[in-house]
């Protein structure tokens, strides 16, 4: 019974969108603004009605209706918009549910999309219950942290490495290139070894170190290519004005590079929040003379949290994970939603251009 | 030709002192500015080691054990032993004619020391004795008391070593396990330590008989313990056999001499009532055709019983120890007790203090600086092993214990330790501080070479223009030309020491032997290309080869297609939204680029609880359908609710196989195909919304009038987009279609936090590579759990290789490239 309401709904809106399109097209036809001929066509019947008895601005010659409601047209648009919705669905469904669950009072998995009755207290027993607050507060330092150092470290020589023509530029940019291809996870041990030898194991600030030195490579490249956008002539005619490099670099580079400097920022960080193998590997991990798990746990970064609700038999909670994920994932969704122009052409720019 | 050497000689000046050229060039300043770079190199190297000051490798024991009782100590001992001797509580003349070879310089601990070992080795020596002429009956139990007193039957090793090569001495076998199936038994026999751990089974009554796999065999085991027949003076083995889990155990009574007599019976004491368990000490039992001989090595020391007898003098010596620690102002603790038992050891066992001492005494190790000892630790890996030196064999006559004199009772010392482990070199952290300091060495080599250039340069110089550049300029000269490199020195060492420096490090493990839980904190050596080897040596040992292919092939299919369905999935999406028909194409658009804002780590995660197999699809497939449910569906197609039977099913019910009692979406281990395919599935919702964003961009930044040209042709849609759509997607993101490949090849995220690895992770008959496992998630799996570091490095080094192929091919065609 269920199947036949859900395939019932999908249809309606399969068709309502075509209806809308329909009118949108016929409004465009007629001379009007097509998306306002769409937003009409969201009202059922009228909006179609409205359509074809509105009053025409243009001349319309026999048959120019015909493209947009011939039999095969139709056909094509109610395919779109079946495939539009179908993907709409298959976006939606794990976020509803994810949504759904953080408000679902069982301890089990939750098995339905959205809780028949309302439950906020997966919110109210995370902080109370697991150690969220720390891990929030571990992975935010965290994140400052190799933010402010990341820049710190990386906008110098991105200016030189952009500007500057010297022995041994290209063997270096080939070299951090090498780097790069490296699986992550190379590093690891010796990481873990570097942090053992120097006490830092278990110490979430400690890793700033790592953040701040793995992305340092990448960076490198990133601002080149912002920097190698900008003319080279406003430097030359600055340098023929007298000025010395670091006067060039603080006064004209500077201000101008801090788009990409902010977008270096932003990705430093984010990234500790997302990261798992770095903290669980160096921070999940029991200090001599130190017993028990809670110790243990009060050294955890966010995902290393998250991903112990789900995976550890012993404190398995899947809804107050989802509660947890969303705390985590909400204002990073917006922030990607907000700046997504900027975000996808900015990759694209960088893998392009250089 | 003669000026030329004398720039030479200037350079070489500069190669033994950095500076000393320029000096020579009359450029002080600037040999100042060198001098400073080779000061430092010194003073780091000098101030790291121990060059000028003694070294004591005891000190190191000291600090991981106690330290030794002070020479006072010893002598008090004296004094209290004359005292108790004037009012004839004590007489040792043998303690007292060796204190009279060694008092003119006043009685020291390492004297003390010895004699005591002394004095305990004489007590006890290492022979072969008839077990039978030992044998002294008490109570209900028999066991033998080696009293340390000799018999005519005994053998003496060093001195009936003749006697003892002519008997033909069998070891019995004891305590291990027995595996059993139609009257063969085999017994286990495990080699080896870690990886080259080999099991194998030996048939107990034919050696050359071995197999490998004991599936269907009942287990027994043999605890080795020996019984005495009383009547019959015959001597047996017991072994135990567990019937079932919960129920009985049966008991096997072996003639030691001739197997073929034997008891069996349910219950050890009632059953065969002559029958005493034999206590030995400190021994291994032998049996020469027939007889019984028992050889006492006193330093092997076994659960029940201790090794050493205990003699007079060392009661007397431990009752002190006791009687001092008891004392209120006593500042001795249970450290500095076995401390004092090592030395004893030590002392008992000479070879191993001079192990100890040599060892623990390496120059490179001990006493040189930070450069000269990084090279070392690279080139060596260090050459001391940890040990464990374990010292129980000396409880019987030293461990202090409770006693009674003059009426007031001394509780005997706790916290004493049976053994205590030393630790060695550590080869990890030797090969981290090495690289360290052959990366730092590589700053200063490079100012030394500076050093050297610029004293002949300048000398050149002068001799052609017979003007030195003054000091002032030069360094205004390099600041301008070095703003560069200063600008980029902070960056170059924190890639140097955070980037550089690890992926060295991994890059060596993979030529090491570093692997096993103990190599963490012990030796490992370089072992060559060896473990590259492995990777095409099939049928040895844990099957790296044949899982590194398994897992290389389907990283290299998930790769390919999961790159596939995410850039053609993006590009028809975003051919859709932009088709005419479509109104709200923002709305579209930013309903469908949702999965790419949101982190991957959550949706990876919230993946795996969705098709988790008490989940959400399989709850929802439970439920509905069109008349029958789904579930009721794929169980009357034999593909669910059926044990896997390769036998009985069909080839389409093999193949789509979907589990037993639910879906197993990402556990199925009969059809592991199906999940890899779910998995691919799966990563487009997590990958296709990033491309369809990129391509609805650069489609709508297309140039309208060449559509609008193509029209005029009489160009169809799908023209337009074979020529037009398509070619303009392609050129701009074919650059990140092929990033989207390493990206995937790498992609431990999906792997990982959806499905663990699979079914199988960790198992090591598939090497812990599980069935959704690629070799990124495989390597960590190695690394972090299972600590296989170096295969995991040869692992990581091949991913590399393809990855950097791919990518330098790909970066080789940016114009970014093309340009510098």
């Amino acid at each position: 019974m269920m199947l036949y309401t859900i395939i019932g709904i999908f249809l309606a809106i399969v068709l309502w969108f075509t209806h809308s399109s329909i009118s949108g097209q016929i409004f465009e036809k007629k001379g009007y603004n097509k998306t306002f001929g769409s937003i009409i066509g969201l009202i059922p019947v009228f909006g179609l009605i409205k359509a074809f008895t509105i009053e025409s601005k243009k001349e319309l010659h026999k048959g120019a209706f015909r493209s947009i409601i011939g039999f095969k047209e139709i056909l094509m648009k109610i395919l779109t918009f079946g495939q539009l919705t179908l993907a709409a669905g298959v976006v939606l469904f794990p976020i509803l549910y994810l949504v759904g669950s953080s408000f679902t009072n069982t301890s089990e998995l939750p098995n339905t999309l959205w809780p028949p009755v309302m439950y906020f207290q997966n919110y109210t027993k995370l902080f109370a219950e697991t150690k969220f607050l720390i891990w929030y507060k571990n992975t935010f330092i965290i994140a400052v942290l190799s933010m402010t150092l990341g820049v710190i470290f990386i906008t110098g020589a991105g200016y030189v490495f952009a500007r500057f023509k010297f022995k041994g530029k290209k063997a270096g940019l080939m070299g951090i290139l090498v780097l790069q291809v490296f699986p992550s996870f190379m590093g690891l041990v010796a990481m873990f070894t570097l942090f053992q030898v120097f006490g830092l194991l278990g110490k979430p600030t400690a890793l700033t170190i790592l953040y701040v030195g793995g992305s340092v490579p990448g960076n490198i490249w990133l601002i080149k290519g912002y920097l190698s956008q900008i003319p080279k002539d406003l430097d030359e005619s600055a340098m023929l004005d007298g000025a010395s490099k670091s006067q060039i670099f603080f006064k004209i580079i500077l201000p101008l590079s801090v788009p990409i400097l902010s977008f270096v920022a932003v990705g430093q960080f984010m990234a500790p929040w997302m990261d798992y193998m770095l903290p669980k590997y160096l921070l999940d991990v029991q200090l001599a003379g130190e017993v028990g798990t809670d110790i243990v746990s009060k050294q955890w970064t966010l995902a290393v949290g998250l991903f112990s609700m789900i995976s550890n038999p012993q404190t398995t909670s899947y809804t107050m994970f989802a509660a947890g994920a969303l705390i985590v994932a909400v204002p990073i969704t917006i922030l990607y939603m907000l700046f997504q122009r900027y975000l996808i052409e900015g990759i694209t720019a960088g893998a392009t251009k250089g | 030709m003669e000026k030329k050497t004398k720039h030479v000689l200037k350079a070489i000046a500069s190669v033994f002192i950095p500076g000393l050229g320029q000096i020579f060039n009359k450029q002080f300043l600037k040999a100042l500015f060198f001098f400073v770079f080779f000061a430092a190199f010194l003073t780091i190297e000098l101030s790291s080691g121990q060059y000028f000051s003694e070294f004591d490798p005891y000190d190191k024991l000291t600090e991981e054990t106690g330290a030794l009782f002070t020479d006072d100590f010893a002598k008090n001992f004296y004094q209290m032993y004359q005292f108790q001797k004037s009012i004839g509580e004590i007489n040792l003349p043998e303690f007292e004619a060796y204190y009279a070879t060694v008092s003119s310089n006043g009685f020291t601990m390492r004297e003390l020391i010895d004699y005591t070992a002394q004095d305990i080795l004489l007590a006890s020596t290492p022979r072969y004795f008839l077990l039978i002429d030992d044998l002294v009956i008490s109570g209900s139990k028999a066991s033998t008391s080696d009293t340390g007193e000799i018999n005519d039957t005994d053998l003496i090793i060093g001195e009936d070593d003749a006697a003892i090569e002519a008997k033909e001495f069998l070891s019995i076998i004891t305590g291990v396990s027995i595996f059993e199936k139609n009257d063969k038994e085999y017994y286990r026999i495990i080699t080896g330590e870690g990886e080259s751990r080999l099991v194998y089974y030996v048939n107990v009554n034919e050696p050359s008989d071995i197999i490998y796999d004991v599936t269907g065999y009942n287990v027994s085991t043999r605890t080795g313990s020996l019984y005495l027949e009383q009547s019959t003076g015959k001597i047996y083995v017991r072994s135990t056999k567990q019937l079932s889990v919960l129920e009985t155990v049966e008991y096997r009574y072996t003639n030691v001499a001739d197997s073929a007599d034997y008891y069996v019976t349910a219950d050890s004491l009632s059953t065969i009532a002559t029958f005493k368990s034999l206590v030995i000490k400190g021994a291994v039992v032998y049996d020469n055709e027939g007889t019984i001989y028992v050889k006492y090595m006193p330093e092997l020391s076994y659960q029940m019983v201790n090794g050493y007898n205990k003699t007079p003098f060392s009661e007397y010596l431990r009752n002190y120890i006791t009687k001092r620690f008891r004392v209120s102002t006593s500042s001795y603790n249970s450290t500095n007790y076995n401390r004092f038992l090592i030395e004893v050891y030590f002392s008992v066992h000479p070879e191993l203090r001079n192990e100890f001492e040599s060892n623990f005494y390496n120059f490179f190790n001990d006493r040189a600086g930070f450069f000269v000892k990084g090279v070392w630790a690279i080139i060596t890996l260090g050459t001391t092993e940890k040990v464990t030196y374990n010292y129980k064999s000396l409880h019987d006559p030293l461990k202090s214990v409770t006693f009674t004199e003059d009426g007031i009772q001394y509780a005997g010392v706790s916290g004493i330790l049976d053994e205590t482990p030393l630790l060695g070199h550590v080869s990890s952290y030797l090969l981290i501080l090495g690289l360290i300091s052959t990366l730092l060495m590589a700053y200063f080599i490079f100012a030394w070479i500076w050093a050297v250039r610029d004293a002949y340069r300048t000398s050149l110089k002068y001799s052609q223009t017979k003007v030195y550049v003054s000091d002032k300029e030069w360094f205004l000269e390099v600041y301008s030309h070095g703003f560069e490199y200063i600008m980029i020195l902070p960056a170059l060492f924190v890639i140097t020491f955070i980037s550089i420096m690890p992926i060295l490090f991994g890059f060596l493990i993979a030529f090491s032997s570093y692997s096993g839980f103990d190599s963490d904190t012990g030796l490992f050596s370089w072992v060559g290309f060896y473990n590259f080897t492995r990777i095409f040596t099939f049928g040895e040992g844990i099957p790296f080869a044949e899982t590194f292919w398994k897992v290389f092939v389907w990283t290299a299919i998930w790769a390919v297609f999961s790159t596939a369905t995410v850039f053609f999935g993006g590009m028809f999406q975003a051919l859709v939204i932009s088709s005419d028909r479509v109104p709200f194409k923002k709305f579209w658009r930013t309903l469908l680029i949702l999965p790419w804002a949101v982190p991957a780590l959550i949706s990876q995660m919230a993946f795996s609880i969705i098709f988790s197999e008490k989940g959400i699809i399989n709850s929802i497939l439970k439920n509905i359908g069109f008349g029958r449910t789904f579930y009721e569906v794929f169980q009357d197609w034999g593909i669910l609710g059926v044990g896997y039977n390769p036998q009985t099913m069909t080839f389409l019910q093999k193949i789509f196989y979907l589990g037993f009692d639910d879906i197993q979406w990402f556990t199925n281990a009969n059809n592991i195909w199906f999940v890899r395919i779910i998995l691919i599935v799966v990563n487009i919702w997590l990958g296709a919304p990033y491309f369809m964003a990129l391509m609805t961009s650069i489609m709508t930044s297309i140039d309208r009038t060449l559509y609008e040209a193509a029209d005029i042709d009489g160009a169809s849609k799908s023209q337009k987009f074979r020529f037009i759509t398509f070619p303009l997607i392609m050129y701009s993101t074919a650059p990140l279609l092929v990033m989207a490949f390493s990206g995937n090849f790498n992609n431990f995220g999906v792997i990982y936090f959806i499905t663990q690895g699979g079914t199988g992770a960790g198992d090591i008959d598939t090497a812990f590579a599980g069935s959704t496992d690629i070799l990124i998630s495989w390597m960590y799996t190695l690394t972090v759990s299972k600590k296989v570091y170096n295969m995991a490095s040869v692992f990581s080094i091949f991913i590399f290789l393809i990855v950097g192929s791919v990518a330098a091919w790909n970066y080789s065609q940016t114009k970014a490239f093309k340009e510098d």
